[in-house]
């Protein structure tokens, strides 16, 4: 299991946990990003900027802090 | 049934389908004991027979509020007034996976609903398959495709709301949805996406190829910069002219009044009070409709979300988020829509920032303030005018931005931030639908102004001229009145920072609106009978030239004039302002020492400039 942040690019992995604070996790579900969704990291802005993730028909801008909750499969 | 509400997600198409169902008659209502407000407008005559109000709400992922305007939603939802039974739930068929959820609850809540499922031209232009059948089977209710771009389905969605029972019984707010039940409702929403609606579209790819360039580290900047410069610009150069227009009219008028009337009493009130007043708002309109147009217009394309995006990590450091990006821009055409907008910030402790050092943002209220300072000190060098201008821009971004910091990490033990910003897809913005927009929220600003700046307009009238009402000179009854003896006897306040009692005077005016304080100066100096503007301005500032103490020193010196600007650049001098950030925030204490802090720093800075420069 590795968080989001940590995946490379335009790959796509499978997300297994989301471990942020309630309010968080629970905005993210509603937005549409849920354990057993496939996710990838589209980009991630410069000078530790947000990264642009996106699942399905999803794509959301996170900050670090929000994407090192999501968690998704090591390979 | 004479309210239906339109519910749905961010960015689901649910503001053009309002246009749609609506036309040109929405208005934007507010009631009493709450800030709340929310577009509204009668159906359409041509749509159908019975007539009903249509209620746009802001968009909501779902029913469990997690930012101001998602709780005005459902406060609008459940409100008494409108006794809201049935819904028309707004689904982006493109998204119905992730848009599911909301139906569900909306649904359980107790209220009748109509599914219109919009985008569906994405799905014709594609030739990608869109199934009503097996949507309308697993929702339960009437489905029906919109066509945002052309308004195909309008008419039958209106007609299947006129034709839906009244529910059993009154719909109740939602009791809490364990995650488990909201992982099981979204997969149902996931199956159903993978029977009714094709492959994947296209235009997720395109809009990811702009994104290429859009979000790219230097294009990105670049392209964010450019943008942000031509709204800025046209903000002020285009509104320019238009501005002009309505002052003329107003100076105009005042004039005409005069003329054919005399200087009575009464005609002094009408002309001077309430006409004057209503120009002092009404001068604004051009600039602040220019500036909604052109945020409806970035809105609706999809690029907002990326500008706040990019913006995000600079606004962190200080406490802010990216969504504070709109309104910080906002604040420098006007603080009042500014606060309005920052109602769509996520958390509190952000918004509350925010709307702490919106009124920093150079508004252009002070703009013909510092245009008369900033001749003052350099009469013959544009270039060097124009460098303080930009100065005293880029002095007031900073203080208010290290003010934001400081703020925060005052607050900063309470819950930390988010910015979870869905980027929507590229589209290109439909003319009607943003100019509609934007016309309803100038609409709203003025109706919030007005009535502030108008009082405070009356009293002041009502200040200077009394008790010497008869006095036939303008500068001898000013300087008799009510405001002179205020003025004289807070001189010792103004003494520090190099004034005498008549720029107190002027800075006292300045609370109906900043720029009031021009035409204090020019009524204080006894400038008074020159109507146009250029020539009033030349007078004003020989006048202040020559202005003396009563020991024969100097009133306004490099030192003093500067003093001033460092005071405009700082203050909260707006009644408004004040009036909509309580509002807003629901707390007294909030605005009051708002307030106070900003104007007592902005006194201390004028101090010490003074003191400095002398």
């Amino acid at each position: 299991m590795v968080p989001v942040i940590n995946i490379p690019l335009n790959t796509e992995r499978k997300v297994v946990d989301i471990t942020a604070e309630s309010v968080i996790r629970e905005r993210l579900l509603e937005m549409g990003l849920a354990p057993g969704r496939g996710i990838r990291v589209l980009r991630r802005l410069p000078f530790g900027g947000p990264l642009i993730v996106q699942a399905g028909t999803l794509v959301v801008a996170l900050r670090h802090s929000e994407a090192s909750c999501v968690w998704v499969e090591a390979t | 049934m004479k309210y239906v509400a339109l519910v749905g997600s961010p960015n689901s198409g649910k503001t053009t389908l309002f246009n749609w169902l609506t036309g040109r008659r929405q208005r934007v209502v507010n009631y009493p004991g709450s800030t709340v407000d929310i577009a509204v407008g009668p159906v359409l005559e041509n749509l159908s027979e019975k007539t009903f109000e249509i209620l746009d709400t802001p968009g909501t992922y779902s029913l469990f509020p997690k930012s101001q305007d998602e709780e005005v939603t459902l406060r609008t939802l459940y409100n008494p007034q409108f006794q809201i039974s049935k819904v028309i739930l707004v689904i982006d068929s493109t998204q119905l996976d992730r848009q599911w959820h909301l139906l569900r609850q909306v649904q359980e809540a107790g209220f009748q609903v109509v599914v219109a499922l919009t985008m569906s031209d994405l799905h014709a232009r594609e030739k990608s398959m869109l199934s009503l059948e097996k949507v309308q089977s697993m929702a339960g209710c009437p489905v029906v495709a919109i066509d945002g771009r052309l308004g195909g389905g309008v008419r039958e969605l209106v007609a299947q709301v006129a034709a839906l029972p009244l529910p059993p019984v009154t719909p109740k707010p939602l009791a809490a949805w364990p995650v488990e039940k909201l992982q099981q409702v979204f997969r149902q929403g996931e199956e159903l996406a993978k029977l009714a609606v094709g492959n994947r579209l296209q235009v997720f790819d395109q809009s990811g190829k702009w994104d290429r360039v859009l979000l790219h580290p230097l294009w990105g900047s670049l392209s964010f910069l450019l943008i942000m410069t031509a709204l800025f610009s046209s903000i002020y150069w285009l509104a320019a002219p238009l501005m002009d227009f309505v002052d003329s009219f107003f100076g105009w008028s005042v004039e005409a009044l005069h003329s054919r009337w005399g200087n009575g009493l009464l005609v002094n009130f009408f002309a001077d009070g309430i006409l004057a007043g209503a120009g002092a708002v009404l001068v604004f309109v051009p600039q602040i409709l220019i500036l909604f147009l052109g945020i409806s217009f970035l809105e609706d394309s999809g690029y907002l979300a990326r500008a706040a995006t990019l913006i995000d990590r600079p606004l962190s450091k200080v406490g802010l988020n990216g969504k504070a990006f709109v309104p910080l821009l906002s604040g420098f055409a006007c603080a009042v829509p500014a606060i309005m907008a920052a109602r769509a910030i996520g958390s509190r402790k952000e918004r509350w920032l925010a709307t702490f050092i919106i009124p920093f943002m150079t508004c252009s209220a002070r703009l013909p303030v510092y245009a008369l300072l900033v001749g003052f000190l350099f009469p013959d060098d544009a270039f060097v005018a124009g460098l303080l201008m930009t100065g005293l821009y880029v002095g007031a971004l900073v203080v208010g931005f290290v003010a934001a910091g400081f703020l925060n990490l005052l607050v900063h033990k309470q819950s930390s931030g988010f910015l979870l910003l869905e980027l929507p897809l590229y589209r290109w913005p439909q003319p009607l639908v943003v100019l509609r927009n934007s016309m309803r929220r100038t609409r709203a600003y003025i109706e919030k102004t007005a009535p502030v700046i108008l009082v405070l307009a009356i009293s002041l009238w009502l200040l200077t001229t009394f008790p010497n009402y008869q006095l036939e000179n303008e500068t001898e009854r000013l300087q008799g009145s009510y405001a002179a003896s205020v003025g004289q006897w807070l001189e010792p306040a103004f003494k520090p920072m190099g004034g005498d009692w008549r720029v107190g005077v002027g800075l006292v005016t300045a609370f109906a609106a900043r720029e009031v304080f021009v035409s204090s100066m020019a009524v204080l100096f006894s400038i008074t009978d020159v109507d146009d503007e250029d020539s009033l301005r030349a007078g004003l500032l020989a006048s202040m030239r020559k202005a003396t103490f009563p020991d024969g020193r100097l009133v306004f010196t490099t030192a003093s004039v500067s003093a001033l600007l460092v005071f405009f650049m700082l203050a909260l001098q707006c009644i408004s302002t004040s009036a909509v950030a309580f509002r807003e925030m629901g707390s007294a204490s909030f605005a009051i020492a708002q307030l106070i802090s900003m104007n007592v720093l902005a006194y201390l800075a004028a101090i010490v400039t003074y003191s400095v420069m002398s």
